[in-house]
């Protein structure tokens, strides 16, 4: 029997709302099996194919829930910003993943 | 775990000395092991696209769970005469090493090799995934990777070290302007 609106509502309760938007799923998702060594934002825009603003507006968001962390790197004797998930980041991706799924059954 | 043995061998090899707590460090024996992968020496580590290019989180695992022996460089793998010669070859056509010609080495040869897309197109996704980097540093990524790992003939490999000579020319001419 497939779930009732009052179970499916109940459950996207547990969710944070506000990591559930596209950019910060993409996010997330892209830095998931990238474990410490994350993505620089050049990395991540390139990959993401979305703009500065958007993109800086949703890491900062993510970093000030937690979800993902913020180091600075050194490469080519460049500084750049790498972001990596934190185990936080990783439990509320599976419970978005795990969320979504069960809506199909 | 894949053959870390081995791969300690390798970096000692080439006079590499890893310090795993440095990201460019990381980065560059991730492109070694798939450059290597790729040119027939596999180290048991699989490998995916992610946002950073090719890239094993297996290895990375094992990179830091194994930071001693790295650090150390303990090993008793000795390596083949054909392994050496390999390495050689990636190590010399990156330029010892150098980040930005093993990503773009690795990218295109993966989209080439393992996606099995034309020049254009691996090329074309290159520029997608690695966009920061210049068309002069693309081109001899490019024209390296192909010298390392395609089928070529000898004109081939003159044409290309020709165009090569031209396109660094061009680059020291333009780290000089900058």
């Amino acid at each position: 029997m497939p779930k009732s609106i009052i179970e499916i509502v109940n459950e996207a309760k547990l969710l944070n709302a506000a990591v559930v938007s596209l950019p910060r799923i993409l996010i997330l998702v892209t830095l998931k099996d990238l474990g410490k060594d994350g993505a620089t934002f050049r990395e991540l825009k390139a990959a993401l194919d979305i703009n500065d603003g958007t993109l800086f507006a949703n890491l900062k968001g993510l970093v000030k829930m937690g979800y993902i962390k913020m180091s600075m790197v050194k490469l080519e004797n460049k500084k750049m910003q790498s972001f990596s998930i934190t185990p936080e980041g990783k439990a509320m991706l599976d419970a978005a993943c795990s969320w979504f799924c069960s809506l199909k059954e | 775990m894949g053959d870390l043995n081995k791969l300690i061998a390798m970096i000692k090899e080439i006079g590499f000395k890893p310090n795993i707590d440095r990201f460019q460090d990381r980065l560059v024996i991730q492109k070694l092991v798939y450059l290597l992968k790729l040119s027939g020496i596999d180290l048991g580590y699989s490998f995916s696209l992610y946002a950073r290019g090719p890239y094993s989180p297996d290895l990375t695992r094992d990179l830091y769970e194994h930071e001693d022996l790295l650090l150390n460089l303990r090993t008793n793998c000795r390596l083949q005469k054909k392994e050496v010669e390999k390495l050689d070859a990636i190590f010399n056509l990156s330029s010892k090493l150098d980040t930005s010609m093993l990503e773009i080495m690795s990218t295109y040869l993966y989209f080439a090799k393992e996606c099995n897309l034309n020049e254009k197109e691996a090329l074309t996704n290159l520029k997608k995934i690695k966009p920061f980097y210049s068309d002069v540093k693309i081109v001899i990524g490019v024209s390296r990777a192909k010298q390392l790992f395609l089928s070529l003939t000898e004109k081939d490999i003159s044409e290309i070290k020709k165009e090569l000579n031209e396109w660094e020319e061009i680059a020291v001419e333009d780290q000089k302007g900058n």
